[in-house]
């Protein structure tokens, strides 16, 4: 933990041009606006984290029983797991077909609804709907959409002359048809970010890029993403998250299934504490996935700070 | 204004520190628990005692009949009787077991037949005082509340797997009538000619919400065991695996729909896509709402392999009592007889909720009654004797339905029954015995 | 050539949205069907029959009058707790120069790292032992502040000119009037985004309320509906899909209006030379 705050340090430095920073006559007042929110993230996040991890550590049944130290058994139980090890590889293949098209298809969405003069406030709000839709509620939807029989995906593939596909019954699909349901979703949420991101590109660059006649693609990769580069790592980092952590889609989609086609680490973990009340083994699962997120986290800072220079 | 948010983050921050000593209590207090016998219950005091229950929304109409009764003869008794948001048993138990984890635990509770044996594994409850129970109401199904001779839960909303059956869909493909459907071999040939007739898939056997149910149905009904006395997996029987080969049967001959989902497997017999549906006669009553006269169809006894008639395992819930203390445990015994009286039960099965009555009394009263059509009729007279819903050692109870969740699933897309039910019944059975 | 382009463009707008809305039409259009056409015809893309009931019969027997007054009421307290807390870190966080900050950043993005359910058990135990289970305190307490907020909100401040704020202090304006009068403004688009995101977030959460709101008389929208899914109208696709519609509507609603300001202020966020 020590290294990545170093690091956070060297990183948002080398990532900051030096600014000027208003200097604080005093720190009380500084202080007390960190207060309120010091005090949540401390008595919600980290407090219940670090009970979290001191748990990886102990057999903690929820059903009653005192704390037993049980070392790296817990870390060897869920590393060990059949179900668990499927649904660390499903949530890989997940993060791997959502994250990309959610940021491309985002970005380039919101470049098109940004250019286009009619209807635009039409377009961008048809765009950013996905974004409302309440996952218990869509779910229903969803689920008579892709029914195997007599779903509409299904008459309007058949239609075409292909087969039906039982997009939730079968183990090759579930998993693929959550992710579809996930960039439908997480592509209009990248889509809102780069669109704020956009409107922070000053007027004056259009301009002087127009002058210099630097157009298209040019224009996109040599000036406006790197001026949006904050906008570019916030919604990475927000893709990267909930891809990584996709739960409510799974939970009242498939529940996981079939044959645990569709767990994903998340999932798992709630089955591990709440279905088995195996408080011990979920803590160890939700802490090696910590570990994978601080190691993304890092990983990602070091190749931006890296292309930067 | 800052003082506010202040005093309200120092809350905040007391709850944190509390999470310890919480987690500390929880780890000390409940496995120790003295469970009390209930106690004579005219040296109680209603006055002094508050009964806690929780229960699913699926005995909502029955416990507001029930708590009005017994506040009847005792008017000072504090009766807390709210059901948490949900109807779903793993959720239900899920709820109770956080409760009593943060050291509210109910006196009484409702669950899911399947996780009787997980609560007297892990929660030593308290037997059930059966001279409570009223001259009317139907002992037999006790016996899917009674573990190695104790009765610890009051069978209430009970029901039985059933095979649910499209009969025009039968006739249009001339398959016979459903009621000549005994053994699986017949289901196969039936659903071959209605599959023939209409060129799509017929039957549904869901596999997500109630495997470990429906697979335990086939196998008993097939004569065989299920779950051994010592709460290992006995389904690795030659005629088990041949009663739990009818999905990869079905899926190899393309006649089974491979929906997984329940409520889209019940869509798709109302919706007359699945000719032939395995679910529960306590949705009877919804199914019926929803198909109107559209078509004409019929429930029938489960079949089995070689029309074998074993016990089938019991499906809805019961009453526990978990009360520490023996005046608590009285009146709540006191509550389960007003939960079980003809009034109650009448309500607890009747057209919301299709379950098998469990008074005399008030079954005969929902049978002439002019609800009774022929479908409901089956629900409410089904009298063949039910064994209890699962039985593998206790703890793990949730972990092994989980197993055999896969189990079915894997049969459904066509795997191969034998190898996958006894790679199963090994896993089981390493679990169970660690 | 410039019209290729611009059809080409057309073209993939068009079917963005299509995509974008079509579940929502499907929610819409199976929600007015009457229930035996959706369960024995299948369906067409257009409706030819309107059955209003499902919304009447999701409303009554969902309870969604209730729910939908719990989950507002929900919602706007932990939006009101989030900013309250979330945007005078974020300025700190961005704009103030104090020793520890590159601390307190790196927790902030560490803990935006910490997946929810990591944390939910220990929550779930602490807020029990005070006596807030099933309560709507209980239900707001957790989510009091927003490590995604604090970064977002710092994100939005991080792009306004030093200029500014040097102007502020020679002004002679305080931190609090700092806050108020300049950053608070020109991070107006940052502080709409986050508003709409919690909002979304908490509306449609669903594990937190499962599992502190015991009582359906607390049943946020999601709950309320996912009851109504298990107990009554599993299959009745009719009235879920109402009860759908209707549990989506007040977000939407609420979207269409925060997105006028939204765009304002980020109009105002162009921020020149």
């Amino acid at each position: 933990m020590t290294t990545l705050l170093r690091d956070e340090k060297i990183v948002i430095a080398a990532r900051l041009p030096a600014q000027p920073l208003r200097r604080s006559r005093t720190n009380l007042v500084p202080a007390l606006f960190l207060l309120p929110a010091g005090i949540g993230i401390g008595t919600f996040v980290i407090v219940p984290a670090v009970l979290s991890l001191a748990a990886s550590f102990f057999s903690v049944p929820l059903t009653g029983g005192a704390w037993t130290w049980v070392g790296l058994a817990n870390y060897e139980h869920v590393l060990t797991d059949a179900a668990v090890l499927q649904a660390i590889g499903n949530t890989l293949v997940y993060s791997v077909i959502t994250i990309v098209p959610s940021l491309g298809i985002g970005l380039c969405l919101a470049l098109l609804a940004n250019s286009v003069a009619r209807g635009r406030a039409f377009v961008r709000t048809a765009l950013f709907l996905p974004m409302t839709a309440n996952l218990v509620a869509m779910a229903v939807v969803f689920r008579w959409l892709f029914a195997f029989q007599g779903g509409f995906i299904n008459q309007v593939l058949g239609f075409a002359g292909f087969g039906a596909v039982n997009w939730l019954g079968d183990t090759s699909t579930s998993l693929l048809t959550l992710a579809m349901v996930g960039v439908w979703r997480s592509a209009s949420f990248s889509m809102m970010i780069f669109f704020a991101g956009l409107a922070t590109v000053p007027g004056t660059i259009h301009e002087a890029t127009r002058a210099e006649g630097i157009r298209g693609w040019t224009k996109l990769t040599r000036i406006t993403l790197p001026i949006m580069k904050p906008t570019v790592v916030f919604a990475t980092v927000v893709a990267v998250l909930g891809s990584i952590q996709v739960f409510d889609t799974v939970n009242v989609m498939t529940q996981g299934g079939p044959q645990g086609a569709s767990e994903t680490i998340l999932t798992m973990t709630w089955k591990l504490g709440f279905g088995y009340f195996d408080l011990g083994a979920a803590s160890a699962l939700s802490f090696l996935l910590l570990v994978v997120l601080v190691g993304i986290g890092l990983i990602q800072r070091r190749v931006l700070a890296g292309g930067h220079k | 204004m800052l003082t506010k948010r202040l005093s309200l983050s120092l809350g905040a921050l007391a709850a944190g520190s509390i999470l310890l000593s919480g987690c500390a209590a929880s780890g000390a207090s409940i496995p120790a628990a003295s469970i009390a016998a209930a106690a004579n219950i005219a040296d109680c005091n209603p006055a002094e005692n508050t009964i806690t229950v929780t229960y699913g929304q699926m005995a909502n109409e029955a416990m507001a009949i029930a708590v009005a009764n017994l506040q009847k003869t005792y008017p000072d008794l504090t009766i807390n009787a709210t059901p948490p948001s949900t109807s779903n048993y793993n959720e239900l138990t899920q709820t109770i077991v956080a409760d009593i984890a943060v050291g509210n635990r109910p006196d009484l509770i409702m669950t899911g037949l399947g996780q009787l044996q997980f609560w007297v594994d892990t929660y030593s409850p308290s037997p059930i005082d059966t001279s409570v129970l009223r001259p009317t109401y139907k002992t037999q199904f006790l016996g899917a509340g009674t573990v190695d001779g104790t009765v610890y839960l009051a069978t209430n909303q009970i029901s039985a797997t059933v095979l649910l059956v499209n009969q025009d869909a039968l006739d249009s493909a001339d398959a016979g009538e459903a009621k000549d459907i005994k053994t699986l071999d017949d289901l196969v040939a039936a659903a071959e000619k209605v599959s023939a007739d209409t060129g799509q898939p017929s039957v549904s056997i869901p596999t997500d919400g109630l495997p470990e149910w429906f697979s335990q149905a086939l196998v008993q009904g097939s004569g065989e065991t299920y779950v051994n006395a010592d709460g290992t997996a006995g389904f690795g029987s030659e005629k088990a695996i041949e009663a739990l080969s009818i999905w990869p049967t079905l899926k190899n001959k393309n006649l089974e729909l491979g929906v997984v989902n329940n409520q889209d497997a019940i869509a798709q017999f109302i919706g007359g896509n699945a000719a032939f549906l395995v679910y529960t006669t306590s949705t009877i009553a919804t199914i019926q709402e929803g198909i109107g006269d559209a078509f004409d169809w019929t429930p029938v006894d489960l079949p089995s392999v070689g029309g074998e008639e074993g016990a089938l395992p019991a499906g809805g819930n019961g009453w526990i009592v978990l009360s520490e203390d023996a005046c608590r445990a009285a009146y709540s015994n006191a509550l389960i007889a007003e939960l079980l009286s003809p009034e109650a039960v009448a309500a607890a099965s009747g057209t919301s909720y299709s379950y098998i009555p469990v008074d005399t009394e008030a079954g005969d009263a929902l049978l002439a009654s002019d609800a009774a059509t022929k479908q409901l009729t089956y629900a409410w007279s089904y009298d063949k004797p039910l064994t209890p819903w699962g039985g593998f050692a206790g703890k793990d109870t949730m972990e092994v339905f989980d197993m055999v969740r896969l189990m079915t699933q894997k049969l459904q897309s066509g795997a191969d029954a034998t190898e996958t039910v006894n790679e199963t019944v090994t896993n089981i059975n390493q679990i169970v015995s660690e | 050539m410039i019209h290729v382009v611009r059809a080409g463009r057309w073209l993939v707008i068009t079917l963005a949205v299509l995509v974008s809305l079509f579940p929502f039409y499907w929610m819409l259009r199976t929600a007015v069907s009457p229930a035996d056409e959706v369960f024995f015809d299948g369906i067409s893309l257009i409706p030819t029959s309107f059955d209003w009931s499902n919304f009447a019969r999701a409303w009554t027997e969902a309870n969604l009058g209730q729910a939908i007054l719990i989950g507002s009421v929900m919602t706007l307290s932990i939006l009101a707790l989030q900013l309250i807390t979330c945007i005078p870190a974020a300025y700190v966080l961005a704009k103030v120069r104090m020793r520890g900050k590159g601390v307190a950043l790196a927790i902030v993005i560490g803990c935006l790292l910490v997946p929810g359910q990591v944390s939910l058990i220990p929550i779930f135990i602490g807020i029990n032992s005070i006596g807030l289970a099933d309560s709507l305190p209980g239900l707001v307490l957790p989510y009091m502040t927003s490590a995604f907020g604090i970064f977002l909100l710092r994100q939005q401040m991080m792009a306004i000119p030093d200029s500014l704020m040097d102007a502020a202090r020679t002004d002679g304006l305080g931190h609090f009037r700092t806050l108020r009068n300049v950053v608070v403004p020109m991070a107006a688009p940052g502080i709409a985004a986050f508003s709409v995101f919690s909002v979304f977030t908490h509306w449609n959460d669903y594990m937190w309320p499962l599992l502190i709101a015991r009582s359906p008389d607390l049943a946020t929208p999601p709950l309320a509906l996912a009851l109504f899914q298990q107990a009554d109208a599993g299959f009745d696709y009719s009235a879920l899909a109402a009860g759908a519609a209707i549990v989506t509507a007040p977000v939407i609603v609420l979207f269409l209006i925060a997105q006028k300001r939204f765009v304002q202020g980020m109009s105002g966020a162009e921020i020149p030379g």
